[in-house]
């Protein structure tokens, strides 16, 4: 029976040359100063620009080893979504949300003779922006796509592993993350394609050469908007996936997870209809105003103007970066119980 | 030292799941953690493997301190926890392939190190079944031998053995008696005369505290005893320390006075040394009896007397 050892991995050799040059040789006998790890550089430390060489190459593989590993935890993830036939359903039924969609688009279009290419009521800008199967299709997809990612794997004793696996817990997350964003962004691609297929083809087919092909292209609009729409379903999409994410860490079971996630889309939805009932009730506009300054919808629906904000989209990223640290320092919490 | 562990503590709540543990243990062997349900295996095992902290103590793994530097331990270990893997959509080799690639093996040698430990666990004939076909025993196989991916110097097996079949249990205690060779194993059983069988070394728990550090050879030759003096503790636990030949000294109950300890000791004569000092010292001596006999005679007897200290 071979047992030959393996001395080290490329990341562990790596990982421990930057660790034993703090806290002694791997071997060396566990004694109390052997337990100091000074976390900065002494002023008294000798060590040379060669020294500075060999912490900068440390650095670069541990930022390295990071992103492989939240690489793997994403591949892996995509991998097990696809995998599972009730995947497939929930695909199904986006995609027939987006198919609804369209129809009322049409429908929409059908009405004017032309389109009339104004910021407001523009009905593709209302395609891509919040309008009711969209946000009813954000607001049941994010539970059902983050309840399996962490809630679950709890469930299923596989999280104990993950988290004993050489990976620090952020990197899981971030993993995570970035395949849940994933699987939104495929489940919300029809309403991208619709808009695009509208855009090249006039829905008429032609005879070419005996092949029957598309007769022609469709209707002319300005593509800016379905640019910002599309930016904006990323970007609103990557904070309702952190949100998600979130919820799933604070759970331990999967159906605890939906209901806290539908719950914070839920008041995500209340938000963005929050200024309407606020003017209803005469607040003030600066009260309205900072309503909607937090109301994610409302930011989709800037972008699907063609307005692309820069402080929008520096306050989703900032909400998305807190939200994944959060993750990784709580569910670690839960864990402990 | 592969494994140092010092009055370890972790509480949840009111309840203090493990109180005050400490042991060492070398740098290859098998060391069993046995005690009744609740008595807080499972909860050293995974603050060892880094998945939970402690709420006090220190933890040091292959010369790294879990507070500090939890990935290095996480480096040098292979941990089986207590439910197998639930990757039921999975298949064997591709599980075990995503863990080597977590636990940073080169894709390149990749193939090789799942081959080898699919070996180890005979699990190659299976390797293209999904997970969540497999019985619970080939699941735990199929943990035990992620946790073998990279060759780690610590295994932290938790029931390693529960729900293979005769032959697979046979196997597995071969594999983990020849893995000892070259690694520490650490594992928790409920299977006394498996942990008898298998270890030199068991660490007794009961009720969150290490009851017995026993050494099944000194178990065996009924070099070690236990005696119940009556003195002050803490010269009477000096005086038994200093005795020649003797390994541990652990303070069993105090009541009225009189202390129990079981002391292990390589040399029946550190039993003969023991009642010569408390004659010469002139401390009452009222038990003094070899510990010679099985793990189970002498499990039930801490547990017991562990029982009658909680009432």
């Amino acid at each position: 029976m071979a047992l030959s050892r393996k001395t080290s991995t490329p990341q562990a050799s790596a990982s421990a040359t930057a660790v034993a040059k703090e806290n002694g040789p791997v071997d060396a006998p566990v004694g109390a100063p052997h337990f100091s790890t000074g976390g900065g550089r002494a002023a008294s430390d000798p060590r040379g620009p060669g020294d500075d060489r060999t912490a900068r190459s440390a650095m670069r593989q541990a930022i390295a080893n990071f992103s492989t590993s939240a690489a793997a935890v994403c591949a892996w993830e995509l991998r097990s979504f696809f995998l599972r036939p009730a995947s497939y359903l929930l695909l199904l039924a986006a995609t027939l949300t987006a198919a609804w969609g369209f129809s009322w688009l049409v429908t929409l279009l059908s009405r004017g003779a032309t389109i009339i290419l104004r910021h407001a009521d523009d009905p593709i800008a209302q395609f891509l922006g919040p309008n009711v199967f969209l946000i009813g299709g954000c607001t049941l997809l994010v539970p059902l796509l983050t309840m399996n990612s962490i809630a679950d794997e709890r469930r299923r004793a596989t999280w104990e592993q993950l988290l004993t696996a050489p990976v620090s817990p952020l990197a899981v997350v971030l993993g995570k993350f970035a395949a849940v964003w994933s699987l939104l962004m495929i489940a919300l691609a029809p309403w991208v394609y619709h808009v695009v297929v509208l855009r090249f083809w006039n829905g008429r087919m032609t005879d070419w050469h005996g092949i029957p092909w598309f007769d022609g292209p469709g209707l002319a609009f300005d593509f800016g908007m379905v640019w910002g729409g599309c930016l904006g379903l990323m970007i609103v999409g990557a904070t309702f996936a952190a949100l998600g994410l979130f919820c799933s860490g604070l759970c331990r079971v999967p159906a605890s997870a939906a209901v806290l996630s539908l719950a914070a889309m839920g008041l995500i939805v209340l938000i963005a209809l929050a200024p309407r009932v606020l003017a209803y009730w005469s607040f003030a506009p600066d009260q309205i105003a900072l309503v909607e300054a937090v109301s994610c919808w409302g930011h989709l629906e800037r972008f699907s103007r063609g307005t692309i904000e820069p402080r929008i989209v520096a306050g989703h990223l900032s909400v998305c970066a807190a939200l994944l640290w959060g993750t990784a320092v709580t569910c670690r919490r839960v864990d402990e119980g | 030292m592969s494994i140092v562990v010092r009055e370890l503590t972790k509480t949840y709540g009111a309840l203090r799941a493990v109180d005050g543990v400490s042991f060492d243990i070398g740098s290859s062997g098998l060391v069993g953690l046995i005690g009744p349900n609740g008595a807080g295996k499972s909860t050293i095992l995974r603050i060892v493997s880094t998945f939970l902290s402690p709420t006090s103590g220190r933890v040091i793994v292959a010369g790294r301190d879990a507070a500090v530097d939890p990935q290095g331990v996480q480096r040098n270990i292979g941990y089986l926890p207590e439910n197998p893997p639930g990757q039921h959509e999975a298949r064997i080799e591709e599980y075990l392939a995503f863990r080597a690639r977590l636990k940073g093996v080169d894709r390149r040698d990749r193939r090789n190190e799942v081959d080898r430990c699919l070996e180890l666990c005979q699990l190659r004939p299976v390797r293209r079944r999904l997970i969540g076909r497999l019985s619970l025993g080939f699941r735990r196989r199929v943990g035990l031998a992620d946790a073998l991916l990279c060759a780690p110097r610590v295994l932290l097996l938790d029931e390693p053995t529960i729900g293979l079949d005769p032959l697979q249990i046979r196997e597995t205690r071969k594999l983990l008696a020849d893995l000892a060779h070259e690694c520490v194993v650490l594992l928790s059983t409920h299977l006394l005369a498996e942990a008898e069988g298998l270890c030199g070394r068991i660490l007794v728990l009961l009720r969150g505290r290490l009851a017995a550090d026993l050494n099944i050879a000194e178990l065996r030759s009924g070099s070690g005893f236990e005696i119940e003096l009556c003195g002050p503790r803490t010269e009477c636990e000096r005086m038994l320390a200093s005795l020649p030949q003797v390994t541990s000294v652990i303070l069993l109950a105090t009541q009225g006075g009189w202390h129990s300890f079981m002391v292990a000791a390589h040399s029946a004569r550190a039993r003969e040394l023991a009642a010569h000092q408390c004659q010469e010292r002139g401390w009452g001596l009222r038990e003094l009896r070899s510990t010679r006999g099985t793990l189970e005679d002498h499990f039930v007897r801490l547990a017991m007397r562990g029982t009658q200290e909680a009432a």
